[in-house]
């Protein structure tokens, strides 16, 4: 095999390490953001030992080498997340709950049978008990404050961001 | 490293014509538009690289120089695609955090937050957009799945159970 297939291919291999390992330290008992740290570490680090074998490199000498692992980490990246996201469609994605339900109950629903069980109440507390598991706001005084932690909000703003520069628009928070 | 300038460059043009195009005027369906723009980018640069003599020594040489280049630039087109929805729509959690932040040392209590998040944003909203996708039907005041409904939702179960996945909300 040519070290340009063996590149190519590269990404693809980081993939099913990060997979095998997410889904093993997810059985183990950690948590499914920890899980998914996990795996992707693993996947990086297998495809950082083998871009040092010259199998591996890609054609090019050295400015050559570097260029093939940004290439391959980047195709990683983009990997791991589409992963990501697909797994958290599964716990987060009202749409797919909504569809999980309508085959429990044999494929149909009355709306207002599904409305009792899927509202905004529903899952106001739902969120609520995600972001206070996950540390991201805390309780104090029959309130809720953030922090300790603050990935998600940093995210929340980046989203915001995001958004005003594609569509125009904030969001409405 | 010209192979990597290349490719960059490639995405970097893709995410512009994307930027360029929903400032002009926003598109009816966002997915298949982003999906048009990023790999038509992509096929049109793949192209411009095999019969321009001025991007000889920057385009890929050989087919799996050609192919690391789309992958590369598939998966982080595809990962874009699928976290734009996020930017889009206007996330429940997202919203919380945000509205609790605004509020400083003051907090946010529950009942406050719940006036954020009404039925017809939150779930209304997916039933209209699951009945436009071909997901479900409406049939005398009953959502039923369609088949295409019952794969996704088939398909999820599968991944729940493979992955010991817990139920979220």
């Amino acid at each position: 095999m040519s070290s340009d297939a063996a590149a190519t291919l590269l990404p693809f291999a980081g993939l099913a390490i990060d997979v095998m390992v997410q889904v093993l330290v997810l059985r183990a008992g950690a948590r499914f953001g920890r899980s998914l740290a996990v795996g992707f570490a693993a996947g990086a680090a297998a495809m950082a030992a083998l871009l040092c074998l010259p199998a591996f490199a890609g054609s090019g000498g050295g400015s050559g080498r570097a260029g093939t692992a940004l290439l391959v980490y980047g195709a990683y990246v983009g990997f791991g997340y589409g992963y990501f996201s697909f797994l958290n469609l599964n716990q987060a994605s009202l749409r797919v709950r909504i569809m999980k339900e309508l085959l429990a109950e044999g494929e149909s629903m009355a709306l207002d049978d599904l409305l009792l069980r899927y509202n905004a109440e529903h899952i106001l507390d739902a969120r609520l008990d995600r972001l206070l598991e996950g540390r991201q706001i805390h309780r104090q005084r029959g309130v809720f404050l953030s922090g300790p932690r603050s990935e998600f909000l940093n995210l929340a703003r980046l989203l915001d961001v995001l958004k005003l520069v594609t569509t125009g628009r904030k969001t409405c928070g | 490293m010209k192979l990597a300038l290349f490719a960059f460059g490639t995405l970097l043009a893709a995410f512009t014509a994307h930027l360029v195009l929903w400032r002009v005027r926003l598109p009816r369906l966002h997915t298949a538009t982003l999906l048009v723009v990023f790999f038509g980018t992509l096929a049109a640069a793949l192209t411009l690289a095999a019969n321009s003599p001025a991007l000889a020594g920057y385009g890929p040489s050989g087919a799996w120089q050609y192919l690391l280049v789309a992958t590369f630039h598939g998966s982080l087109s595809l990962a874009y695609i699928a976290f734009y929805s996020a930017i889009e729509e206007d996330s429940p959690s997202c919203q919380i955090v945000l509205s609790i932040d605004g509020a400083g040392a003051a907090g946010r209590s529950r009942a406050q937050l719940a006036v954020l998040l009404d039925n017809d944003r939150l779930v209304l909203s997916k039933i209209r957009s699951m009945l436009r996708d071909g997901m479900v039907a409406e049939e005398g005041g009953a959502l039923k799945l369609t088949a295409f409904g019952r794969s996704i939702a088939r398909a999820y179960l599968l991944v729940e159970r493979v992955f010991g996945l817990a139920r979220g909300g």
